[in-house]
């Protein structure tokens, strides 16, 4: 006899918000590379599944956030232009080597691996970094964007071979 | 298509990168490593869920269910102020009145609400004669000294600072580098950049610049100037020596004098020779007068 909860309860709905804020946010980060589109997207998500509280599976609301997210981002912002930064502190992937030339080899690698990830699609940017920086598995990815692991796979190998890894795949 | 295969499940932390190593070499998985160590130190976004929570709540009071697009309100706004503020600005400042003062000039002006200002040499004032019962705001440069009649709140704004009072008098300074507010009668609120200092009758605040504020006290019941002389206490020599150029009107020349000597005492605004003898006397300096030039040394 138990309802399933509704999201049109206050507390309810304050508890999912603040529960899927931080990937959610992150999520519509990758997609469209500004802290502040990203924020507004996600606001706008929230007000959709809240007009829309009666009829949304409270199960089923997590991805229905993210999904209204990626149509949102067709809609609005897919046009401009993407930029990733770096945290302040990034250490380098070989920590101890401090020869000048290979720190300046590396610096320009950083810089070349942002603008190839900005250069990017949108859907494949955001699988490589829903995968490598929340290290989320492929199947979760799939249920998120409510598309099949396969295609992840797909996309995950084109954003390997855009981003020109020194990797040559088979043959 | 076999390599790929082993990345994938790699990539899903199904496969050890000992076991990568094996099948597609050290070099490729370093690549791989090097790719992945550098994508994650990508700074991403550090709103607080908290804050954000409750921005969104006041989108959802706005329209109850429906959020307002923020950048079109925002937008509206602005459009809406632009129209607005250019006749707001015309109507208010329109009717303001400056009355200025040139060196060795006083002239005593009276406000709309009967309260008196002596506006010493070399100053200007400005106000806005509309609303005066509503904002008695005034802007000065140089120095005057204010009786205030009781009503609402007074303010002296200045390049250096502002000054705030209900009902009072009070004599406010600011030259070049110099400024200062007496207080004789209530109380005065001073504000010099982040500092914020109340005057009680009798004290004095004295501001060269940032960090060297001075509280001093004063006995006289008016400024020195209103009644034709000039007061000074521990006040540096140079602007003693400003002073004493403005109010006669002439040029003051140092030889191998420190302008940073401390001085205390008057001087009259009526004899030339006496203001320079209570100066030079004190400090044991001489001086000689070229018709407009004075010069002053050891």
């Amino acid at each position: 006899m138990s309802k399933s909860p509704n999201l049109c309860d206050e507390i309810l709905f304050e508890k999912f918000y603040k529960q899927n804020f931080k990937a959610a946010n992150n999520f519509a980060f990758y997609k469209c590379g500004s802290s502040s589109d990203s924020l507004d997207l996600l606001q706008d998500s929230f007000a959709k599944i809240w007009e829309n509280c009666a009829s949304i599976n409270y199960l089923k609301a997590k991805s229905y956030l993210f999904t209204t997210i990626n149509h949102l981002f067709l809609n609005k912002v897919k046009h401009q232009n993407v930029v990733f930064a770096y945290q302040k502190e990034t250490p380098n992937y070989d920590k101890d080597n401090h020869s000048p030339e290979y720190l300046y080899l590396e610096e320009e690698y950083k810089q070349q691996l942002l603008t190839k990830i900005a250069a990017l699609p949108a859907q494949q940017r955001q699988i490589f970094l829903l995968n490598r920086i929340e290290n989320k598995k492929y199947r979760e990815i799939a249920e998120l964007l409510n598309i099949s692991q396969k295609t992840v796979e797909k996309h995950m190998s084109e954003a390997l071979k855009n981003l020109q890894l020194k990797t040559k795949f088979s043959k | 298509m076999e390599n790929e295969k082993y990345i994938h499940q790699w990539m899903n932390d199904e496969l050890t990168s000992e076991e990568l190593e094996s099948k597609i070499g050290f070099k490729e998985l370093e690549a791989l490593k090097k790719l992945s160590h550098y994508t994650t130190h990508i700074n991403v976004p550090k709103e607080n869920s908290e804050e954000a929570f409750q921005n969104f709540q006041q989108l959802k009071k706005h329209k109850k269910g429906k959020v307002v697009n923020f950048s079109v309100v925002f937008k509206v706004a602005a459009a809406i102020l632009l129209l607005i503020y250019p006749t707001y600005y015309f109507v208010t400042q329109n009717n303001s009145t400056t009355i200025t003062t040139s060196i060795a000039e006083t002239k005593i002006l009276v406000l709309p609400d009967n309260s008196e200002v002596v506006l010493n040499g070399n100053s200007t004032i400005s106000y806005a004669e509309n609303n005066w019962n509503e904002h008695r705001n005034i802007n000065l440069t140089g120095e005057a000294y204010f009786k205030v009649a009781k009503g609402k709140k007074f303010t002296v704004h200045t390049q250096s600072g502002t000054v705030q009072v209900l009902g009072t008098q009070f004599n406010v300074q600011d030259r070049t580098g110099f400024f200062q507010v007496d207080c004789y009668e209530g109380s005065v609120k001073v504000t010099y950049q982040n500092h914020e200092k109340i005057l009680l009758p009798g004290k004095i605040i004295q501001i060269l610049t940032e960090n060297k504020i001075q509280h001093l006290t004063t006995p006289n019941k008016k400024p020195s100037w209103i009644l034709k002389e000039s007061s000074f206490n521990q006040t540096p020599l140079f602007k003693v020596i400003e002073e004493l150029e403005k109010q006669y009107d002439i040029n003051i020349v140092l030889k191998n004098v420190d302008n940073k000597t401390l001085f205390t005492g008057t001087f009259t605004h009526t004899n030339l020779e006496i203001a320079l003898k209570t100066l030079t006397i004190p400090l044991k300096l001489t001086y000689t007068i070229n018709q407009n030039e004075v010069i002053i040394s050891k």
